[in-house]
Parts: structure tokens; sequence; C-alpha cells
């Protein structure tokens, strides 16, 4: 259990609030916490490869936040469409 | 306790503060305009904190130099999501991107072209 750990370990905890806002609200609300989500996660995953000192691991957050760009993207041109 | 691993300490403290913080903020805004301003420094100040965190533990090795990768890569997708989305709300509240005349947002102007459809004035 180090830093690092208990780092990621409240980070964590943020994305409660994310889930609550994903679950209430108007559509464009909710892609606003998707969106925050996201990047709580990519920084989850970063501080989890510093905790268990797998350097591979910090790929699965790079890719993470690579990715999180045309997801999000492709769903705010979908609601701005289409629903 | 070595001056290494306090910098790497405060550094993740405030990383994590700020991304609650934000977390806190998108949570009890109303509107998704209020709500998109409290993913910017989740963004910026928040990832550059963990970031930095990383590199001062690792140097520049290969995860010091993918958690930069990481931090630069969040900075630059931001403005764009942010932009992409305060668009939709946008597009959904009004029917349209541009801004019109008696929208309150710009002057009424003349000499626009009228939008497709329009009725002529």
């Amino acid at each position: 259990m180090n830093v690092w750990m208990v780092a990621s370990m409240a980070l964590l905890a943020g994305l409660i609030p994310c889930g609550v806002v994903c679950l209430r609200g108007d559509v464009v609300d909710r892609l606003v916490g998707l969106e925050l989500a996201g990047v709580i996660v990519t920084l989850v995953l970063l501080l989890l490869a510093q905790a268990f000192g797998r350097v591979i691991y910090v790929d699965l957050a790079l890719a993470l936040a690579l990715l999180s760009l045309p997801g999000g993207l492709a769903f705010a041109r979908f609601l701005e469409r289409f629903l | 306790m070595s001056p290494r691993s306090l910098a790497v300490a405060v550094l993740l403290t405030v990383g994590v503060g700020v991304e609650l913080a934000c977390c806190l903020g998108v949570l009890v805004m109303r509107g998704a305009y209020d709500k998109l301003h409290y993913t910017a420094p989740a963004t910026t100040i928040g990832s550059l904190a963990i970031a930095l965190a990383v590199v001062v533990e690792e140097s520049l090795s290969q995860a010091g130099i993918k958690a930069l990768l990481i931090f630069a890569a969040l900075l630059a997708a931001n403005p764009v999501l942010t932009h992409a989305t305060a668009r939709a709300a946008r597009v959904r509240q009004l029917g349209r991107w541009q801004p019109d005349a008696g929208d309150g947002d710009q002057p009424a102007t003349n000499d626009r072209p009228a939008a497709p459809g329009a009725p002529d004035r």
C-alpha cells in the first residue's frame, strides 16, 4: 500500500459524483459527467501503473486519453444532430 | 522522508484534491454550460500535478515520458471536447449554432447574409 495506491483510491472516489451526474439531468449534462469521468479514469490508470510498478500499464492510460477525444466528439455530434 | 518523496506526496495531494473538487463542481452546478467550466482545471492543473509526480519519482524514463504524453493528450483534447459539447448544448437549445439578431449575444447587423429558409426582412 504505497502512496500511489492511496492516491488512486482517493481519485477513484471522484467517480461517484460523475456517476450521479450521469444518472440525472439533461442529456448534455450527462455527457459532461462522462467526459470528466474519462479524465478521472485516465489518471487512475496512470496512478495504478505506478503503484504496481509496471511501466507497460501506462499504455492503458495513454490509449484511454487518446481515445476519449473521438468518443466525446462522436457523442457531441450525435446529440447535436440526431437526438 | 526524502525531499523527492515529499515532493511526490505534495504533487499527488494537489492533483487528487483538484480532481475531486472538479467532480464536486460538476455535481453541484446547474446546466451544461456551468458544468463544463469544471472540466478545465481537471485536465490542466490536476493532470499536470499527477504527471509531474510521476516525473519526479521516475525522472524522464519511459514512465515519466508517457505520463507527460498523457498530460499533453488531455490538455489538447479538453478544449475541443468542451467546444463540441457546448455547441451541442446550444444547437439543442436553439436549433442552430450561428447567432441571430435578437439573441442578445451579438449586436444585430444587416450586412450578414440571411440564413437559408429565413423570412425576408
